[in-house]
């Protein structure tokens, strides 16, 4: 088994921020792991969207299909429905709609790679 | 016994004495009006050929204080150039790359410096539109770098670092 973290560490600017995974050749996503940094201490937690894109435009997972924006902390680990998410090719992150305009993201998307 | 009295010719030699009369005066009055007019012509003229020189001067003076001031500026540089001309020998470039070398930086620095208040100027009046576009060059550059097409993304990378090179100021 391959794991391979996508490593979250961003600053939203405006609400909200983005960027580029690596190119995978090919591989699931097991744990979606993203955090604001004042989630865990403040009383009142960050709520934020959070949405992955893959290379075709595809949004493959976003917390606003449930309607219900992640509240501090998102962890699909503690989602008895999360199902892991074959992925290929270059992902996109995004973070939009932050409750704390500049708020400082950090975490990791794992992915399990399998080999060909 | 009475002599018949022309009043014709008497009218007539009335009009006529009157006439020169009038005339002669005429001409006195005028020559004494010309007098006159041509005194006031003369005065005139002295007062502004006066002026006129007075004017000269103090053109030419600040002429003449201003071409000072460019000479006292541009003295060393002009001093060399004169001299480096004469000396018209291979060896003896090198010499000359290397004395103007700090005079050329000199003057590359004070371009520079005049450019970049005007570029500061012109950043804080479009910090806004900046920032969006900032925003919006990133989005595409996501875009192209996730559909494989890498010439467009490493050109659009490439203008991000100069816009964030930019917009470093804001933050």
């Amino acid at each position: 088994m391959l794991f391979y973290p996508i490593e979250i560490s961003q600053t939203a600017s405006g609400g909200a921020w983005s960027f580029n995974s690596l190119d995978i050749s090919g591989g699931e996503i097991e744990q979606i792991y993203v955090e604001a940094s004042n989630g865990a201490l403040d009383a009142t937690p960050t709520t934020f969207d959070f949405y992955i894109t893959d290379s075709k435009g595809n949004v493959i997972y976003d917390t606003q299909q449930k309607g219900i924006p992640a509240t501090g902390t998102l962890n699909t680990a503690n989602e008895v429905e999360f199902k892991p998410i074959p992925v290929m090719g270059i992902l996109t992150l995004t973070v939009a709609n932050s409750s704390v305009a500049t708020e400082t993201f950090t975490g990791r998307v794992m992915v399990k790679e399998t080999k060909n | 016994m009475f002599q018949k009295i022309d009043i014709e010719a008497i009218k007539k030699d009335m009009e006529k004495s009157l006439k020169e009369y009038i005339d002669t005066q005429l001409k006195v009055l005028s020559k004494d009006l010309n007098f006159g007019l041509v005194k006031d012509l003369e005065n005139l003229k002295e007062r502004i050929d006066l002026k006129l020189n007075s004017f000269q001067r103090e053109i030419s003076d600040k002429y003449i204080s201003a071409i000072e001031k460019v000479l006292m500026t541009s003295k060393e540089s002009m001093f060399i150039d004169t001299i480096l001309k004469q000396v018209d020998d291979k060896s003896l470039a090198n010499l000359k790359r290397v004395v103007m070398q700090p005079i050329l930086e000199e003057r590359w620095k004070e371009d520079l410096k005049e450019k970049s208040i005007k570029v500061e100027e012109n950043v804080v009046s479009k910090g806004e539109q900046l920032i969006l576009k900032r925003k919006q060059l990133h989005d595409e550059f996501l875009v192209k770098e996730r559909e494989g097409k890498k010439e467009e993304a490493s050109i659009l990378k490439a203008k991000l670092e100069m816009l964030d090179l930019v917009l470093e100021v804001k933050k």
